[in-house]
């Protein structure tokens, strides 16, 4: 080809910064986490294995783990399809907006997410002092409180759209004459919905409802949050035993567990997806949507959707509404006490300086991920096709590597010379580049493949030098991929919890920190600073979801 | 009574993003039994509504549909038996092409009661387009040729009481579509098919069908062989839409005659009463190439020009001249003859009954 041999050969060496943040941030504290659990576990027979994991406590914990993510699973799966039958066939008033609005609570953080779903249906929510107040009843008649329904809701609110998204856009592919083909060819539409239509969405469906099960397998806020002490996954269960025992052998060998878990579910789903999208060849592609006919199918999308808009959009409103009620009506005192830095604080920081904190975090990883993200992006595209089927899914380990599990790696690992992070305040945007990578390599390497190689050289031979090329051909071409990416980097820093929980210095705090010990505090000024907090976190992660919409590529069966 | 028959047939289509409204505006159609037509017009003329009309996908606003004398205008699809090869084939990407084929035979009961008689079917429609082999490959993994003829063998596996063919070789390249066109013909006349067809391409009008019905903005303005046609095309529309391109718009006077650039010409038929719009119509083969200024004999026509253009297509020449009054005409020639300069005169000339007068 027209390249030099110095432009492949530096091209090729863009690779190895990343790797080497990788190297020290990911795969040393895995190597750590190893080692600390062999600690633990001695002997790796059957009854040694035993004497750590068989303890009753943490088998109940075990099933806990797997029986509420199956449960959660199978409800955001029975919301989702019907939603997605109804957006991939049909076309109707208020459809894009509908189905952008229910991708908001994936990009919301967990803290939000939980305190929302405490200020709509808690035993003060405004759910229960609606119905209290216009039957006049003494008793909230919803008593969810740390019970695991809660929980459950709090899963499908956030899981719902994954598996609504992932199917809609498959089945949206799915040409319109080949269910035509197989009516012509004598099926009715039930035979034709069970024998083409459902096989067809097969590997989306299991796919998502694979990535649907790993997230709530790995769940952690929601279930710190809202669950009580009375329920704890196996996340939760790491975090216990690191912070609160100094359990740290015992911790390493969950973790070590949690990932072995948490990486065969995502095999399965990058192996199930790739085959799903190897189907559904790109000539494949039609899109037929009519109008909703029978008034019976008119009833029930209508009843849908407000089903749908009125379960993301309640706990949302009721946090912001709950924001600015104080127990003298309409009042902005949780918003004034966030500037305040009380005596009996237990707080090193007023409270508005840890939004500051995080922001300037945010935009630190921002920074970093990006930098990192575009040097990965070229450096694999730049290898071999062999060297690419490698390096790719490496960077995207730590998607597949639970937050609670990578702080904690992270804290027993660089803890001393020569790389003592521990006391740096640099190791929370660390933390979080690490986190964020998967998500920006995922928007960065498609539309930098996408950029015709033509288009470069056709800029090189009217006399572009190779950085002009890149800088008035190509980035043009990519900078819709770097705004997401970039928005990516920075809600994903803003919303962070279950790792910072762990790296995080108490003078150091994030809004999510701030907030959770908000939550652990008791009192109403309490919880009302709480609310305000989250609802300018919601507001800020809003704004940049609306704008991340706005640049996403339409259609797309890949979630990120 | 024919096997299938139309009987005014009428669509509204409201197309909600461009606002237009497209109408199959009373459409009576005939075709007998073992017959092949082809419905042809240009893109948006409403052949394939028409098509789909026909199988139930599509629900019609007036007329009725006759399958051997019985009204099947309200049977739903399925239930009716037809076979339909869709433009992109339509194959179930999900199934090999065993799996395809033998999807119409399973979930019709009657046709197959057991799995020795599917795979047979199979095997037999396989063996019908030459690709035996291919029966446990997926879908992806044919190339355009064969997902052709694997969507024509899972049309004729059940059987069908007639089939319909979308546009069925418009994605393949010209010398496949060549080659597939007889072979096309050749198996629907060997299983005595009944089948209607829809293109865009004269030539594989002319190819596969044995009547053709030439479609324009929601009607049919003719349905006769292709011979026909071609030498008695109906109106201008129709002779434009064949290919002709010496079309010349005039007036029938009193005395039976029309004016041309390049003479006066009577009319033999009493089609035209006076005051009529026409066309005279040369076709390009039709001029005799002379090479000095004679004078010509009776019942000829001289048409002196200026040769802008001469095109090598092989078996002959396409020569294009420019008359005096600026209009272009395009002629045929052998490739024996010899042509003159490029930009000097030239002298054709036509008999007078080799020019057909058609409706403007």
């Amino acid at each position: 080809m027209g390249r030099s041999r110095y432009s492949i050969s530096v091209g090729k060496l863009l690779i190895i910064l990343p790797l080497i943040f990788m190297a020290i941030f990911y795969f040393f504290p895995l190597f750590r986490i190893i080692q600390l659990s062999f600690s633990e576990i001695s002997d790796w027979s059957i009854p040694g294995l035993k004497a750590v994991f068989g303890k009753t406590y943490l088998l109940k914990v075990f099933w806990f783990t797997f029986w509420q993510a199956l449960l959660s699973t199978i409800l955001s799966l029975m919301l989702a399809i019907p939603g997605a039958y109804f957006y991939s066939n049909y076309n109707f008033i208020g459809k894009r907006f509908l189905s952008i609005f229910s991708m908001l609570p994936f990009v919301l953080p967990t803290i939000v997410v939980a305190i929302a779903f405490q200020t709509f249906i808690g035993p003060d929510g405004v759910f229960n002092a609606t119905i209290m107040k216009i039957f006049n009843l003494k008793e909230p008649i919803i008593e969810i409180n740390q019970s695991i329904w809660f929980i459950l809701l709090a899963h499908v609110f956030y899981n719902y759209s994954v598996i609504f998204r992932i199917v809609t856009a498959f089945w949206s592919q799915i040409r319109q004459d080949v269910h035509e083909a197989a009516a012509t060819l004598g099926a009715g539409p039930k035979k034709i919905f069970f024998k083409i239509t459902l096989p067809l969405l097969k590997a989306p469906i299991i796919a998502s409802s694979l990535l649907v099960f790993t997230l709530c397998f790995c769940s952690f806020g929601v279930i710190l949050i809202l669950g009580g002490p009375g329920y704890s996954t196996i996340e939760v269960e790491i975090y216990h035993q690191a912070v609160n025992f100094f359990n740290l052998p015992l911790a390493a060998a969950l973790s070590l567990i949690q990932i072995l878990f948490s990486f065969i579910l995502m095999a399965l789903y990058t192996g199930i997806q790739k085959r799903a999208s190897f189907k559904m060849d790109q000539n494949l592609v039609g899109i037929c949507e009519q109008k909703v006919s029978s008034i019976n199918k008119k009833i029930v999308l209508v009843l849908f959707n407000s089903l749908i808009f009125l379960f993301i959009s309640c706990p949302v409103l009721s946090l912001i509404y709950k924001s600015f009620q104080s127990e003298q009506g309409l009042s902005l005192k949780y918003y004034l006490a966030l500037f305040e830095n009380r005596n009996d604080s237990l707080f090193y920081v007023p409270p508005m300086d840890s939004i500051f904190m995080s922001i300037s975090f945010a935009l630190v990883t921002l920074f970093i991920s990006l930098s990192l993200g575009l040097l990965t992006a070229y450096g694999i595209n730049n290898q071999k096709n062999r060297v690419q089927y490698f390096l790719d899914p490496l960077f995207m380990l730590p998607l597949s590597t639970s937050a609670v599990t990578l702080g904690f790696g992270i804290i027993i690992s660089l803890d001393q010379p020569p790389l003592n992070l521990r006391m740096s305040p640099l190791i929370i945007p660390i933390t979080h580049s690490l986190i964020a990578l998967p998500f920006v390599l995922r928007s960065l390497l498609p539309v930098i493949r996408s950029v015709p190689q033509n288009l470069k050289d056709a800029a090189r031979t009217m006399g572009a030098t190779p950085v002009k090329a890149w800088y008035l051909v190509e980035l043009p071409h990519i900078a819709r991929g770097l705004i997401v990416a970039a928005i990516f980097a920075f809600t994903i820093s803003l919303g962070e919890f279950g790792a910072t929980i762990l790296v995080a210095r108490p003078q150091t705090p994030t809004i999510s920190l701030t907030i959770f010990r908000f939550l652990n505090q008791p009192g109403n000024i309490n919880f009302g600073q709480a609310m305000a907090m989250s609802s300018i976190l919601l507001m800020i992660t809003a704004i940049a979801f609306i704008v991340l919409e706005f640049n996403r590529k339409k259609r797309t069966g890949e979630l990120i | 009574m024919k096997y299938l028959s139309l009987k005014n047939i009428s669509k509204v289509y409201s197309d909600v993003a461009s606002q237009n409204a497209w109408v199959l505006d009373n459409i009576n159609l005939e075709v007998a039994h073992g017959d092949i037509l082809a419905l042809l017009g240009s893109s948006g003329c409403g052949k394939t509504t028409l098509l789909r009309l026909i199988t139930g996908l599509e629900r019609l606003d007036n007329g009725s549909v006759f399958l051997n004398g019985k009204d099947i205008t309200q049977l739903p699809t399925h239930k009716r038996h037809f076979g339909m090869m869709f433009q992109d084939f339509a194959l179930f990407p999900h199934k090999t092409v065993f799996e395809n084929i033998a999807f119409g035979l399973e979930i019709n009961k009657l046709l197959s009661s057991n799995k020795k008689q599917v795979a047979d079917r199979v095997e037999e429609v396989l063996s019908l387009v030459n690709l035996s082999h291919t029966a446990n490959r997926y879908i992806q993994d044919l190339s355009g040729g064969e997902k052709q003829r694997i969507a024509l063998a899972r049309t004729l596996a059940p059987k069908p009481k007639l089939i319909l063919l979308d546009e069925p070789l418009g994605s393949l390249d010209r010398a496949l579509r060549e080659e597939l066109m007889f072979e096309l013909r050749d198996i629907l006349k060997l299983l005595e098919m009944t089948a209607i067809f829809v293109t865009h391409d004269q030539t594989e009008a002319f190819s596969i069908a044995d009547k053709i019905a030439v479609m324009d903005k929601g009607k049919i303005v003719q349905i006769n062989e292709g011979r026909t046609l071609y030498f008695k095309p109906k109106n201008k529309k129709v002779a434009a839409f064949l290919g002709f391109k010496n079309l010349f718009d005039t007036t029938v006077d009193q005395k039976q005659q029309v004016k041309t650039p390049f003479g006066i010409i009577d009319i033999q038929t009493r089609a035209f009463a006076s005051g009529d719009k026409v066309t005279a119509l040369i076709r390009p083969e039709s001029a005799k190439m002379i090479s000095v200024k004679t004078p010509t004999q009776l019942g000829q026509l001289l048409i002196r020009g200026i040769l802008t253009s001469v095109t090598f297509l092989g078996g002959y020449y396409q020569i294009r001249i420019q008359i005096d009054n600026g209009e272009k005409l395009y002629f045929k020639f052998q490739n024996q003859v010899n042509l003159p300069e490029i930009n000097s005169e030239i002298f054709l000339v036509i008999e007078k009954k080799d020019i057909e007068i058609i409706h403007q």
